[in-house]
């Protein structure tokens, strides 16, 4: 099969699977009940590469990728690259009274890294991504009241960030933070008895707060140590401040009578620290091994002065491997990149006692469609949660598309 | 293809997968129980109940809209009487001229309210000043003046169904009297019906019953100038009947809630309802209130609901804010439930004067009297208030 028939072929197929995907939201939208807790279900996108490798990469740093969980991980960018991201979702919750199924898709992410100069590693970093999405449906109902309730939005966050390459193996990074976004929740409740009056309430809380990351990354670890064995290894290191967030909450109750205003209140939540060490081992300049460990301090944040219940620390582990194109090949497959992963995460979710953990298998795609762009594929799957103790397991299908490509910006003539 | 091309392509697929999917997340979401026991008990409405008995309560008397009756109530039943108007209009000119061999009243008995079997009598008067259909009190009938004291004719029988036509035959002058006496100067100001009786109020048909057959009639004989019969049937005119009143005593007693159809007398309630969250969701509320049967008089031609409404806080009456109820059996004694959820949720919401208004159903068509047991009596028998509510935030 010849080269071009096989990228048309890829072209299609992509577009069919994922037309498909798009579709198929149309029966049931939504996402698990889990993200109708703290600040709903976190995002943590490092880019669809990373994504793919279990979600691990925070000692990655290589031209051709925009390394969304380090800033210190784009000292490495030679030409203005951009990514962008989509991610459909399909849930299949589980508990006592039966099984549920959702899908959900949505924007993942778009960002943008100027390198401003090369030889120091300096890149600017611009992004937008989702920090957390809100959406649920779900249904409680009994001979005399029905009682249904929504949750949608989620919180947004906006970066700008640079690096720096102070050493020749040695990078650090720092990023602002700006995150923002509304959650709203409603609960309807209908009655059978007609002489009930029934009602309505929404919620909306707007949250909106900076913080900062930071992060270093120590290349060939083996020339430190005089060991050619280490030479390849990376080592590195994230930590994210901090922050509070200013809420804005309004509560609103409907009946056929009455629009109340029950609720005006501004307050604070706090966003937890957030730290992480990841290796990453290079074999045969073709093969990343790639390990992380990412921690977030949940369990003391408060929302408007007080704990949030069913909320705990959460850790998160991953290993990643990637083979990596080859550039100077005429065979399409051997261009394509070919990621594989794994991920336990303890969530912060924590019921009575029950701990919510994730567990996920990833794989993916990383396809040349240019002379220096990549669509990648990323595939999780896994599960979160538990049916005992009256919980809920959720069986997850992730398939996410993102675009990578580079183009000569802003570059002097002479680092060109 | 140049690989310039290939990327284009690609740009357009993705972008093609990205605006499809945003579309699509637009979809709206169809709840399932799948995950609804994870949710926190602040999220679940939860019902409580409240019961709440009258801090005060009164009645008072209200001019009642009984132009629109459908029937026009005339008699005398224990101290109350009512008194019925008629006027036809769309007379000619003429009729201050005909030769009448005679003139009669003819009205469809269709109600009563007392005894049916009692004997049944009233005079009929013609109008000297004219009245409007909204705003006519028994003393303005009484008033010297408004009415001539010579009958112009009269009806009588020793008992009266409530199926009957009648006709009162009426003395043709007076009838030549209603005829025009000139552009500026109009006298057609129709008839009263004064009752004579004791014991029973009667309903005639009204100018706006349904039933063509039991619109009341002025039927009209004359002689033309060759001797020939000539017959004028009028149908058409305005009607009201004006009661004498609610009794002084009801006014002051704070045991007794008293509302009467067709009599002008409205019951107030007041409750103070503050141990409620001011941000609670008011599901239902029941006003209970119970009968005084030894005192209770309704008739047995129109329904014995009653009317709710809420008062401002001016203390006016919104009547169009209004709740229904009627009565029902609990346990073994009978109350009336008027459900005023409506009521309650503005009361919550700052309504500064927590008075419901009640009212007969029928209160402009019928005569009831409707007794119920007040503030100042027996505590459980006071009107009681029961709010069925929820607390979100």
């Amino acid at each position: 099969m010849s080269e071009l028939s096989v990228k048309r072929l890829l072209y299609r197929g992509v577009l069919i699977v994922g037309t498909f995907c798009a579709l198929t939201m149309s029966l049931v939208a939504g996402g698990s009940s889990y993200s109708r807790f703290g600040v709903g279900d976190l995002k943590r996108y490092g880019g669809s590469r990373i994504d793919a490798m279990g979600g691990t990469g925070i000692a990655l740093s290589n031209d051709g990728f925009l390394n969304l969980l380090n800033p210190a991980g784009l000292s490495r960018i030679s030409f203005t690259r951009f990514a962008g991201g989509y991610e459909y979702s399909r849930f299949s919750s589980t508990d006592a009274s039966g099984t549920g199924e959702f899908a959900e898709g949505g924007f993942k992410g778009l960002a943008f890294g100027i390198p401003i100069s090369r030889n120091d590693g300096i890149t600017l970093l611009m992004e937008a991504s989702p920090y957390s999405t809100v959406s649920y449906a779900t249904q409680l109902k009994d001979s005399t009241l029905t009682q249904d309730f929504y949750g949608t939005g989620g919180l947004s966050q906006l970066a700008l960030g640079t690096s720096v390459r102070p050493f020749q193996n040695f990078s650090l990074g720092i990023r602002m933070n700006y995150v923002y976004g509304r959650i709203r929740q409603v609960g309807n409740f209908t009655f059978t008895d007609p002489t009930f009056t029934n009602s309505e309430i929404q919620r909306s809380d707007f949250y909106s707060g900076f913080h900062m990351t930071f992060g270093a990354i120590l290349d060939s670890v083996g020339s430190l140590l005089n060991s050619s064995a280490l030479e390849p290894l990376s080592i590195g290191i994230v930590f994210s401040t901090p922050g509070t967030f200013s809420v804005e909450r309004e509560s609103i109750l409907n009946t056929a009578e009455s629009t109340d205003t029950t609720a005006r209140a501004t307050g604070n939540a706090d966003l937890p620290m957030a730290g992480g060490v990841g290796l990453s081992y290079l074999f045969a300049g073709r093969y990343y091994v790639t390990a992380d460990v990412q921690y977030q301090r949940w369990a003391d944040a408060k929302l408007y002065n007080a704990a949030m219940p069913d909320i705990r620390n959460s850790i998160r582990y991953g290993i990643g491997f990637e083979s990596l194109p080859q550039r100077e090949t005429d065979s399409f497959w051997r261009r394509v990149a070919y990621r594989l992963g794994f991920s336990y995460c303890q969530t912060s979710l924590a019921f009575n006692g029950t701990a919510i953990n994730e567990t996920f298998v990833t794989g993916g795609l990383g396809l040349p469609i240019g002379p220096d762009a990549r669509l990648d594929i990323g595939l999780h799957v896994g599960s979160r949660g538990t049916t005992t103790n009256g919980l809920q397991k959720d069986t997850i299908v992730r398939l996410s598309l993102s675009l990578s490509a580079s183009e000569v910006w802003f570059m002097n003539i002479e680092d060109e | 293809m140049t690989s310039k091309n290939k990327s284009l392509r690609a740009f357009a697929a993705s972008g093609f997968l990205v605006v499809i999917a945003l579309l699509a997340t637009g979809c709206a979401k169809e709840p399932t129980p799948v995950g609804a026991k994870l949710l926190p008990g602040s999220d679940l409405v939860r019902l409580d109940t409240a019961e709440f008995r009258s801090t005060k309560c009164f009645s008072r008397s209200n001019i009642t809209q009984t132009a629109t009756s459908p029937r026009v109530l005339v008699g005398t039943f224990e101290n109350l009487q009512s008194w019925g108007l008629y006027r036809f209009t769309a007379l000619p000119d003429s009729i201050r001229t005909m030769r009448f061999v005679s003139a009669q009243l003819n009205l469809r008995t269709i109600y009563h309210y007392g005894d049916s079997l009692a004997p049944f009598s009233f005079t009929v008067h013609k109008i000297l000043m004219n009245w409007l259909t909204d705003s006519l009190t028994i003393d303005s009938l009484r008033a010297a003046g408004f009415y001539n004291n010579t009958p112009c004719g009269s009806y009588s029988a020793s008992s009266l169904g409530d199926t009957v036509s009648i006709s009162v035959p009426l003395d043709t002058s007076a009838v030549r009297a209603l005829g025009t006496l000139s552009d500026t100067t109009r006298s057609d100001f129709g008839f009263l019906l004064k009752p004579t009786n004791s014991r029973v109020i009667k309903g005639f048909g009204s100018f706006l019953i349904s039933d063509a057959s039991m619109i009341p009639q002025l039927l009209l004989r004359m002689k033309d100038v060759a001797g020939n019969i000539d017959t004028l049937k009028v149908t058409l005119g305005t009607h009201r009947f004006v009661t004498t009143g609610p009794n002084p005593f009801w006014a002051t007693d704070s045991s007794r809630l008293y509302v009467m159809n067709g009599t002008s007398s409205r019951g107030y309630v007041e409750f103070d309802v503050s141990r409620i969250p001011a941000h609670a969701a008011v599901h239902k509320a029941i006003l209970e209130l119970t009968p005084d049967q030894q005192l209770m008089r309704t008739n047995s031609f129109t329904v014995d609901s009653l009317l709710a409404y809420l008062t401002g806080d001016d203390g006016t009456t919104l009547t169009y804010i209004t709740g229904a109820g009627g009565p029902v059996q609990v346990g073994s004694s009978r109350r009336y439930q008027i459900l005023i959820g409506p009521f309650v949720q503005r009361w919550l919401r700052g309504a500064k004067l927590p008075r419901v208004a009640i009212a007969g159903l029928m209160e402009s068509a019928s005569i009831d009297q409707f007794v119920f047991h007040g503030t100042s009596g027996n505590a459980a028998l006071k009107p009681k208030l029961t709010v069925i509510y929820s607390l979100l935030q």
